[in-house]
């Protein structure tokens, strides 16, 4: 699969912004079974609320996902996504990791390619889209079907 | 800052006092007060320069009278001495003459000083005419003198009684008299001229006195609109850094908020499923849950602003089913704001709506719409009453044997207590081509 994130180093590719993905939730695809919208992805998840990742790492896992994490530090997550030969198929990215922002894990998931949603309580979303232009910000609180939902869209259009 | 005007609240701190910083008015006054000093000072100067040269005229016309009186007293010494010798016929009456002789040499000396050769040139008097006068005097009196020594005092007698001596001396009189008259003019004018400026010096003083008494005036009404400006600014300073940090503390209120629906989702799923609870009930829960959490945000627009846009509220709920650009919603109304206490059971009506749409309504067909609308009208105590309508249509048809399904359950139930939190009431009916529900709720004034 040719791996587009390679192409454009520091711009995030996914073509798609989130405001433009609609009737995610209440309207399922046809032939779309809830419990195969993620078939097969590995998801991580950086969330500092331990209760929010614990939901999102059962939703996704409920859609099919093998859930990488939660990290809910900064610290814990550089550390996670720095190993070498770290790879995943897409990411949630908590933007406010308990008063430290998680731009350095997006940048190196930028490098490795991986692509992610942006998931803040913060209505700043045109700092995150000046920085990431393309990003796709989730705001909280999000329904985990939605995320589900904008993660396959993700993973669709990057070739997975 | 030309004008006093524009320091309202432009930085003021580090001001510093130059000419240009002055008010207009200011300077035209300081311009006028600094002209009106140096008219001033010519005018001390030309006061004090002729006030001296009136008392030099004076000083000097006093020494030229005094040496023409000199010359005078001399002359009328001469007559005496001439008289007695003529009388008495003896030397010793004519040592007086020769005093007299003496005399008139000193003080026709000063009157050349102080007259002939005068400092003030204007002033020079030619004497040669009162010597010739004064020479043809004398020469009477030589001759008599002569006629006396010689013996023929007859003569002498008869030439004294011809007066013409006494005619001559008169002309002298005269002359000294002219030539006083003139030196006496001149004073007067000096003088005259001294007055002037000295007269002029007055009204001058008082215009300065004026001048000094409104710039200080200026001076001080400057002052206080400079204070008055200061104050302002620092006050809209004040104002500004205490809105400022109140916007912080709103936004983090707001990010904590959100923050805490999140959570509260979290754990009412996760509690959930612990339990083994049908997925029916969490997502019904979950979903309602949501709905509040997208109120809320329609109600956090600027700070202290506790109001929420109606439209913006059902939008805002409605668009993760559909939006006004997909065309299956269509919203039309006027502007209507609500206070924030309204936007949590308005939110949780729309979206219990909207839920049935989805179930059995327009929104479980691929072309189903919704219209919603709404207007307000004027009450008598100055408030307004709102009516919205949601009216459906497109949706599947009407199932006959459950033509109003969505008439029991909690939904229904939470209809009507929200309705009854606005203040007002709901009604629902199902008509063959959708569903018609019909809110009305008072705004207070």
């Amino acid at each position: 699969m040719p791996n587009i994130a390679m192409q454009h180093s520091l711009t995030f590719m996914p073509m798609a912004s989130g405001s433009d993905i609609p009737g995610s939730a209440p309207f399922p695809g046809p032939a779309d079974r809830p419990e195969e919208r993620l078939l097969g992805l590995d998801i991580l998840i950086v969330e500092d609320e331990t209760m929010l990742a614990l939901d999102l790492a059962f939703a996704f896992e409920d859609a099919g996902a093998e859930v990488i994490g939660p990290s809910h530090t900064l610290d814990a997550a550089m550390a996670l996504v720095s190993q070498p030969g770290f790879r995943a198929d897409a990411a949630v990215l908590d933007v406010d990791l308990a008063g430290r922002d998680v731009l350095p894990v997006a940048y190196k998931l930028v490098e490795l390619g991986i692509p992610f949603v942006f998931h803040t309580g913060h209505g700043d979303r045109q700092h995150l889209t000046s920085l990431f232009p393309g990003a796709i910000v989730c705001m909280k609180p999000t329904l985990s079907d939605e995320l589900v939902a904008k993660l396959r869209k993700l993973t669709a259009l990057s070739g997975r | 800052m030309p004008d006093g005007r524009n320091s309202e609240i432009s930085g003021l701190a580090a001001e510093k006092w130059s000419l240009k910083s002055l008010a207009r008015s200011s300077q035209i006054m300081l311009g006028v007060l600094a002209l009106l000093l140096i008219a001033l000072g010519a005018t001390m100067f030309r006061t004090i320069n002729t006030q001296r040269e009136a008392r030099a005229h004076v000083f000097v016309e006093t020494e030229a009278i005094f040496a023409l009186g000199d010359m005078l007293r001399a002359l009328v010494d001469a007559e005496t001495g001439e008289r007695g010798y003529l009388l008495a016929g003896q030397a010793q009456y004519l040592q007086p003459l020769e005093h007299a002789r003496i005399d008139y040499a000193a003080a026709r000396r000063q009157a050349d000083r102080f007259v002939v050769h005068s400092k003030f040139e204007d002033e020079r008097f030619d004497l040669t005419p009162l010597d010739r006068l004064v020479a043809a005097r004398m020469a009477v009196i030589d001759e008599n003198l002569e006629l006396v020594r010689g013996g023929r005092r007859g003569d002498a007698i008869s030439l004294e009684r011809s007066a013409i001596g006494k005619a001559r001396m008169d002309a002298v009189r005269n002359e000294i008299a002219r030539v006083e008259g003139h030196l006496r003019q001149r004073r007067l004018q000096a003088i005259d001229t001294a007055q002037l400026y000295e007269r002029r010096m007055a009204p001058l003083l008082a215009l300065i006195g004026v001048a000094i008494g409104v710039l200080v005036l200026i001076a001080v009404l400057f002052e206080r609109r400079h204070a008055v400006a200061v104050t302002k600014a620092h006050q809209a300073e004040v104002l500004r850094v205490a809105n400022e940090r109140t916007e912080l503390v709103a936004r983090e209120l707001n990010h904590r908020v959100k923050n805490l629906f999140a959570v509260v989702l979290s754990i009412v799923s996760l509690t959930g499923r612990s339990r083994n609870a049908d997925r029916e009930t969490m997502n019904e829960l979950r979903a309602r849950i949501h709905a509040l959490s997208i109120a809320h945000a329609a109600s956090q627009g600027q700070v202290g602003a506790e109001q929420a846009d109606l439209a913006d509220v059902i939008r805002r709920i409605l668009a993760p089913y559909a939006d006004t650009a997909s065309g299956r919603v269509a919203l039309d109304g006027p502007g209507v704001m609500l206070p924030v206490r309204m936007v949590t059971p308005l939110g949780l009506i729309c979206h219990e709506l909207a839920t049935n749409a989805v179930k059995y309504g327009a929104f479980a067909a691929s072309d189903g719409k919704v219209r919603i609308a709404w207007s307000r009208t004027a009450r008598d105590d100055g408030g307004d009453d709102v009516t919205l309508s949601w009216i459906e249509s497109g949706g599947p048809a009407l199932d006959r044997d459950n033509p109003t399904p969505t008439r029991t359950g909690f939904g229904s139930t939470m209809l009507d207590l929200a309705a009854r939190q606005l203040g007002g009431s709901i009604r629902r009916e199902w008509r063959e081509s959708g569903v018609k529900v019909q809110l009305e709720f008072p705004l207070a004034g």
